[in-house]
C-alpha cells in the first residue's frame, strides 16, 4: 500500500499523514476549525452530542461522525510494530481505519526500517477470531495452492483457510481445539 | 384435546427475533418470559420482556440450546406455552416433543410434521409422491462418500451436498469435480454433525444460478391451510440471505397459484399446522422445483406481513391456542412491495467474515415505510457465541421503486460504528442496475460484487474522517489545532519550569 519510506516527509508539529483505504492524505490542523487537507482549505464545526456522536459540518454538508475507541496495534511485519496510530472513525455510519503519522512516529519508523524482511515467508493469520477444529497439513509438507490448511469455526460456521500459494509448511503454531484470536498466527510457509 | 388459553409465553431464543416475539405477546395481553445467558444478562430481549429466567452459561450448547434448562426455566415461571423462534431448537422435533410432554404447548408445527417434512430426504420423497416437481438426487440420505461419487456421476458435476436435518446454509457444500468430493463430504459431513447433531447428507445435482423463492404457509389445526404468497430471496452470501422482497419482480398471479398450491398440498399431506415456509428454485426458464420446507418462523417474515397485513407471529400465538384461521385464500392479497435488508456483524469487504467487538455508534433508522427489528443497543458487544445478525430493516411501498428508495433512505440513518456490518452491502445491491430491473438470481454476489464498490461514500466523508484522525491523535499528544513548532518549544519550556515549581 505504502511502499515508499515517509521519513523524507518534514510535518509541523500540528500537520499529520493519515492513511485511510490505502489513500494517503497529509493533514494540518490550522486552528479549531479550519483543516488544509492535501492542500485544501476546509472550514468545519463540531459539535458533541452526549449520547456520543458528534455532529460535524464541513463546507456546509452535515456529518454523522465519532471517534471509536483505539483499535489494539497490531504487529505490521512479524516481530517488527507499526509506530503509526491506528484510529477509527465513524463517518455516517461506516468505519474509517485511520493510520495516523505525526513528526515523531515517521522519525521513530525511519529508525525502525530494519534489514529487508524474508519475502518468501507468509504468515496464515487468522482471519477473524474462532476455534481451531483440525489441522490439515503437518510441518514439512509441501502443499499446493487452493489447498485446505486448517479450519476455523465461529459462529457455528466452518471456515476452510487454504493456501494462497504453492510452498511448504514451514512451521505451525496452533493445535486444534484452540481458540484464536483475529489476526493471530497460525502457520508459516514457505512459499515456491 | 382440552384447549387451555395462552396467558404466559416462554420465548426460547435471544436477539431481534426474541424482542419480535415479546412484542407480539405484549400486544395480544400475554406475559412475555425472556431466557437468557450469562452474556445476554443485558440483551434487548430481556429488557422489553416482562419476565426474564436465567439460563446461565454463554455458549448455545449451555443456554440457548439446553432443552434440560429451557424445560426448567418454563416450569419455573410456569408459561402456558414456548415459542421457539427461528434458529436454535425451533426445527428441532425432540425439543417441541418434550415442551408437549411436559405439559407446555409448543408453538410450531406437531413433532410429526417437523420429523416429515423438516428432514429434507423424507420431505423430497413425499413432494415426488405428490406431483410437486424435485431437482434430481438422492432420495435417501448417503451412506458414504463412496455414495456420493456414483450418485454426482450419475447425475452430472456440479452437485450439492446438503444436511439431511439442517438450514442457513450449514453442512452444504457445492461440489465441482470428483477431486473436490472427499474434502468436501468431509466438511459438510462435520459441519452437519456440529450444527445438528445430525451428520446426514443428501446429494443433489446443482441448478446452477437459480432464483431462490419461497411460499408462506399458515395452517391451523382445523383442517384450514393457506399460503400467504412468496418472497423473493435470491441475494445470498454464502446460501445465507441478505436482502429479500415480496412480492417477486418474476412470479405473475399464475405462478403464484400453482406454487401456492404445491406448498399447501405438501403441509396438507403432513398434517401440518402454524406457520412454515416452503422453499422452490426457480431456474432461468421458470420452472420451479421443491427445495425443503421451513417448520418455523423466517428470518423474513417481515415482507410478508407488511404486504399481507397479517401479524404472523400473532397467527402462531392464537394457532397454538386452538384458534381459527379467520380469511379465505381467496382474501389473500399482496398489497403494495415490501423489502428487507439483513443487518449482520459481518464485514462485507473481508469475505463477510463475522466482525466482533462494541456497538460504539448504533443508531437505527426512523419514519416513515420503515419498521426495524433490532436485538442490539448502542455499548452492547457483538460475541462470537450467537448468530451475528443484528437487526433487519424492512420497507414498504406501493410499488417496488418506492420500496427501494425507503430502504436506501433507511440504510443511510442507519450508523454502525465500532463493528463492521453488511449495511453497505445492501446499500451495493440497492444501486445495482440488475437488482433494481429485478433481474437477478443467486449468482447475484458472485458475478457482481466486489469488495472494491463498497465504501463509496466519496472524497468528503474520508476527508472528514481524515480531519477527525488528525484531531484524535493531536489530542493524545497534548497538540492543540494550531499549534505550531515555535508556539511549541515555549509551552514546553514553560511547562518545563511549571513542572518544577510544583515538585518544590
Amino acid at each position: 500500500m505504502e511502499k515508499e519510506p515517509a521519513r523524507h516527509i518534514a510535518l509541523a508539529r500540528n500537520e499529520y499523514l493519515v492513511a485511510i483505504n490505502g489513500v494517503r492524505m497529509r493533514v494540518l490542523l490550522n486552528s479549531d476549525g479550519v483543516a488544509t487537507v492535501n492542500g485544501v482549505r476546509h472550514a468545519y464545526d463540531l459539535h458533541e452530542s452526549p449520547e456520543g456522536g458528534t455532529s460535524l459540518i464541513m463546507d456546509g454538508s452535515v456529518f454523522e461522525v465519532a471517534v471509536l475507541a483505539r483499535k489494539r496495534q497490531r504487529a505490521d511485519q512479524d516481530g517488527i510494530p507499526d509506530a503509526s496510530e491506528r484510529i477509527a472513525v465513524s463517518v455516517n455510519g461506516t468505519d474509517f481505519e485511520a493510520a495516523v503519522d505525526d513528526r515523531h512516529s515517521l522519525l521513530v519508523k525511519s529508525l525502525m526500517k530494519t534489514t529487508a524482511h524474508d519475502a518468501r515467508s507468509i504468515t496464515v493469520r487468522a482471519p477473524m477470531p474462532g476455534l481451531i477444529v483440525r489441522i490439515e497439513v503437518e510441518a514439512g509438507q509441501a502443499i499446493s495452492a487452493g489447498q485446505g490448511l486448517l479450519v476455523l469455526e465461529a459462529m457455528k460456521m466452518e471456515n476452510e483457510i487454504r493456501a494462497l500459494q504453492a510452498g511448504r509448511v514451514k512451521e505451525i503454531f496452533v493445535q486444534s481445539g484452540r481458540a484464536v484470536e483475529k489476526d493471530e498466527r497460525l502457520m508459516l510457509i514457505d512459499a515456491e | 384435546m382440552p384447549h387451555r388459553p395462552i396467558k404466559r409465553i416462554l420465548i426460547a431464543n435471544r436477539g431481534e427475533i426474541a424482542v419480535r416475539i415479546i412484542r407480539a405477546c405484549r400486544e395480544l395481553g400475554i406475559t412475555a418470559v425472556a431466557v437468557y445467558s450469562d452474556v445476554d444478562r443485558s440483551a434487548l430481549h430481556v429488557r422489553r420482556a416482562n419476565q426474564a429466567v436465567a439460563l446461565g452459561g454463554a455458549t448455545s450448547g449451555e443456554s440457548y440450546l439446553n432443552k434440560t434448562k429451557l424445560l426448567e426455566a418454563a416450569r419455573k415461571a410456569r408459561v402456558d406455552a414456548v415459542h421457539p423462534g427461528y434458529g436454535f431448537l425451533s426445527e428441532n422435533a425432540d425439543f417441541a416433543e418434550a415442551v408437549e410432554h411436559a405439559g407446555f404447548k409448543f408453538i410450531g408445527p406437531p413433532p410429526s410434521a417437523i420429523r416429515t417434512l423438516g428432514d429434507k430426504t423424507e420431505a423430497r420423497k413425499r413432494a415426488r409422491e405428490l406431483g410437486v416437481p424435485t431437482v434430481p438426487g438422492t432420495v435417501e440420505p448417503l451412506v458414504d462418500a463412496g455414495q456420493a461419487f456414483d450418485v454426482a456421476g450419475a447425475v452430472g458435476y456440479p452437485v450439492l451436498l446438503k444436511a439431511a436435518a439442517g438450514g442457513g446454509g450449514r453442512g452444504m457444500r457445492i461440489v465441482n469435480s470428483e477431486d473436490e468430493m472427499p474434502s468436501a463430504f468431509a466438511t459438510a459431513h462435520s459441519e452437519a454433525l456440529n450444527a445438528f447433531g445430525d451428520g446426514r447428507l443428501y446429494l443433489e445435482k446443482l441448478i446452477e444460478n437459480p432464483r431462490h423463492v419461497e411460499v408462506q404457509v399458515l395452517a391451523d389445526s382445523h383442517g384450514s391451510v393457506l399460503h400467504l404468497g412468496e418472497r423473493e430471496c435470491s441475494v445470498q452470501r454464502r446460501h445465507q440471505k441478505v436482502v429479500e422482497e415480496s412480492p417477486s419482480p418474476i412470479i405473475d398471479e399464475a405462478m403464484r397459484a400453482q406454487m401456492g398450491d404445491a406448498a399447501v398440498t405438501l403441509a396438507r399431506s403432513a398434517g401440518y399446522v402454524n406457520a412454515g415456509t416452503v422453499e422452490f428454485i426457480v431456474d432461468a426458464k421458470k420452472n420451479f422445483y421443491f427445495l425443503e420446507v421451513n417448520t418455523r418462523l423466517q428470518v423474513e417474515h417481515p415482507v410478508t406481513e407488511l404486504v399481507t397485513g397479517i401479524d404472523l407471529v400473532a397467527e402462531q400465538i392464537r394457532i397454538a391456542g386452538g384458534g381459527r384461521l379467520e380469511q379465505r385464500q381467496a382474501e389473500i392479497r399482496q398489497r403494495g412491495h415490501a423489502i428487507e435488508c439483513r443487518v449482520y456483524a459481518e464485514d462485507p469487504a473481508n469475505r463477510f467474515l463475522p466482525s466482533t467487538g462494541t456497538l460504539e455508534r448504533y443508531v437505527l433508522p426512523e419514519g416513515p415505510r420503515v419498521r426495524v427489528d433490532n436485538g442490539y443497543r448502542q455499548g452492547d458487544m457483538v460475541n462470537l457465541y450467537y448468530d451475528p445478525l443484528l437487526a433487519k430493516v424492512v420497507t414498504w411501498g406501493r410499488t417496488r421503486k418506492e420500496s427501494i428508495a425507503a430502504m436506501k433512505r433507511s440504510l443511510a440513518e442507519f450508523h454502525i460504528g465500532g463493528v463492521r456490518s453488511t449495511i453497505p452491502f445492501c446499500q451495493f445491491v440497492l444501486s445495482h442496475g440488475r437488482f433494481l430491473k429485478g433481474d437477478y438470481d443467486t449468482g447475484f454476489v458472485a458475478m457482481y460484487f466486489a469488495p472494491e464498490a463498497l465504501y463509496r461514500e466519496g472524497n468528503r466523508a474520508q476527508v472528514a474522517a481524515a480531519i477527525m484522525a488528525a484531531r484524535a491523535k493531536a489530542r493524545m499528544t497534548g497538540v492543540a489545532p494550531g499549534d505550531d513548532a515555535t508556539f511549541t518549544t515555549q509551552r514546553s519550556r514553560e511547562w518545563k519550569k511549571n513542572r518544577h515549581a510544583t515538585l518544590r
